[in-house]
């Protein structure tokens, strides 16, 4: 078993892909600091000094110091700590939102690029719809029907741009369906589910992660947004946008808590956006967005 | 297809869009949690009889679909209802908001296409170079930081350390430059990122090679052969990108305090002024659609071809 995985791993790292890949010097900053992210939210209860809840009235609004090495809110919790925490938030948020919007996106391409004719005019019809509402705007009004919090947030933003999946997916399945082993599936009789996932599906995949990828990065910024008006997470959760929602009334007298959650959030928008562009030049150098 | 059908297609098309968009906004508004009459009445003690008199005049007693026609009826008209709160009609409270809001995207929209065009064409035409390093880095950055954030930051750095430019409210044409610069700064980078694709890809098309075999001055190749073939989908973009302004817009307007239509949303939404934010998304998904399809038009103009591949498949 072991041996197995050695095998694969070396398989993997000799590929042709894998080798393009880490001569991406921006795709491998990329994969860097995302690792970093990762790290930081996978070991946050070790790493993080206080609670991100714990309050500390005596130490209200305190600048950054060796004992606080981001400073304190205006409740005298500690922001290093709210941002080690809020990093699980970020990234599990951006890749809940990216999963339910391939979720939606993807069968509705398939379906549409592999039947064609009325279905995909159908679908296609409520895409271009979709595309019609600018997305935050949209959020907003689903917000307001679903009320605050953080869920209503993540199911808000994918509902609203899950559109790039279904056109993505749609086009990829419309070039393959005039493949050879296509007809060949077709021909011994496997039934149109089992064609469409087993043998369509898997060659839009490489476009799919592409997408998913570089996407992440605009669900976390939305979803941030969101709760920088106050529509997203609530207190006390460490989410990076309900803080700085919270820190904005103290931009002058303490800018340390502003500074710090949105420096984080372009990290983490920067490390997905960097390893996106080198896996779409490493994987589909064709693809176009949007 | 001749550009004359090519555009009437497209207005058909954007008709039913703009139907679509209506039904699916009035039945969200429909299936808001309150009662509207209660919004309405604001904890005056009445008499169910007059609550149902009320019912009846505003039209609630009907089924959902002839409430949509009354409804649409009046938006045709436009008359977008009454806010709950201020009793104002909401027509003329946007109308008030509105050009705040479009001075603001216009702006931001020249400033960020001034900046994504230039930085596009330097990196394309100084490719592989340090130059394109260092700005293409720039520009990934630039739309992986949040706006408001951004924001923040400019009202800290030039509102609060430096006192240069007013940070809240509207006291004049230069209230409007650090939002601008805010909402500018993510679309500079995209439209940079197109650009430069657009003409590294157009410079290496053969009747790019041909202008330069025919010996044709470096600027007579650049600007006038490469740059007008590469600026179409830029200028798509253009229209493309309203909705994702607008967006901002309301995020930035209500940062700032600007007295804009996207500040008049959030407001509504945090008093439940469901007439006002009715209405807000209406105006702004017309807008869009509007849009939309001014792009489509402009690109058909621009370049011909379209109108025969995209013709097809409508």
């Amino acid at each position: 078993m072991i041996l197995l995985i050695k095998e694969k791993i070396k398989s993997f790292s000799s590929s042709e892909g894998f080798r393009l890949f880490m001569r991406h010097k921006r795709g491998v900053a990329g994969l860097i600091l995302l690792s970093f992210m990762l790290f930081v939210a996978l070991t946050a209860d070790f790493i993080a000094p206080k609670r991100f809840d714990e309050v500390d009235p005596s130490s209200r609004l305190l600048p950054p110091s060796t004992e606080h090495v981001f400073g304190t809110d205006q409740l005298g919790r500690d922001i290093f700590s709210r941002i080690v925490y809020g990093a699980r938030i970020a990234l599990w948020v951006g890749l809940l939102v990216v999963v339910i919007e391939a979720g939606i996106g993807v069968p509705l391409g398939l379906i549409a690029g592999y039947y064609g004719g009325s279905v995909d005019k159908f679908i296609s019809a409520i895409t271009d719809m979709l595309w019609a509402f600018p997305p935050i705007i949209l959020a907003l009004a689903i917000v307001t029907i679903l009320g605050p919090g953080l869920t209503n947030v993540v199911i808000a933003v994918s509902i609203v741009s899950w559109a790039p999946y279904t056109r993505i997916v749609r086009a990829k399945t419309q070039s393959i369906m005039s493949r050879e082993f296509i007809t060949a599936a077709r021909a011994v009789g496997e039934s149109s589910f089992s064609t469409m996932f087993r043998y369509v599906l898997p060659n839009t995949l490489a476009s799919v992660i592409v997408l998913a990828t570089l996407t992440i990065p605009s669900a976390i910024l939305y979803t941030t947004a969101l709760s920088f008006l106050g529509f997203g997470a609530q207190p006390p959760t460490p989410d990076w946008g309900a803080m700085l929602n919270e820190g904005k009334d103290y931009i002058f007298k303490a800018p340390w808590c502003s500074i710090f959650p949105g420096l984080f959030i372009t990290l983490t928008a920067l490390s997905f956006n960097l390893l996106g562009d080198a896996l779409r030049d490493v994987l589909d150098p064709k693809l176009r967005l949007g | 297809m001749g550009l004359l059908t090519y555009v009437v297609k497209k207005l058909l098309i954007g008709v039913p869009v703009i139907f679509g968009v209506t039904i699916i906004l009035f039945y969200i508004m429909y299936m808001l949690p309150g009662d509207p009459i209660k919004l309405l009445l604001a904890g005056e003690r009445v008499t169910p009889a007059k609550i149902e008199e009320l019912r009846r005049a505003w039209g609630l007693d009907q089924p959902v679909y002839i409430q949509y026609f009354y409804w649409l009826s009046h938006v045709i008209r436009g008359d977008l209802g009454v806010s709950i709160v201020t009793k104002e009609s909401v027509t003329l409270l946007i109308s008030q908001r509105l050009p705040y809001t479009l001075i603001l995207m216009l702006t931001s929209t020249l400033l960020s296409y001034a900046i994504g065009v230039l930085a596009g064409l330097i990196t394309a035409l100084k490719r592989g170079t340090l130059i394109d390093g260092v700005v293409s880095v720039a520009g990934v950055v630039s739309y992986s930081i949040p706006g408001f954030w951004f924001g923040l930051m400019l009202m800290l750095a030039f509102g609060y350390y430096s006192k240069l430019l007013p940070i809240s409210g509207y006291e004049g044409p230069q209230s409007l430059v650090l939002p601008a610069i805010s909402l500018a700064l993510p679309s500079s980078a995209y439209v940079m990122r197109l650009t430069r694709a657009e003409m590294v890809e157009v410079l290496n098309e053969d009747y790019i090679r041909t202008a330069w075999a025919k010996g044709l001055n470096k600027k007579r190749v650049l600007f006038v052969h490469a740059l007008r073939n590469a600026m179409i989908p830029v200028v798509v973009m253009f229209f493309l990108d309203i909705p994702w302004l607008i967006g901002g817009a309301v995020v930035i307007e209500t940062l700032f305090a600007l007295p804009g239509m996207g500040r008049l949303l959030y407001v509504s939404i945090i008093r439940q002024d469901y007439a006002v934010v009715q209405g807000i998304v209406l105006i702004i998904t017309v807008l869009t659609v509007v849009f939309n399809t001014l792009g489509d038009i402009v690109v058909a103009v621009l370049d011909p071809r379209v109108r025969i591949e995209r013709g097809g498949s409508l």
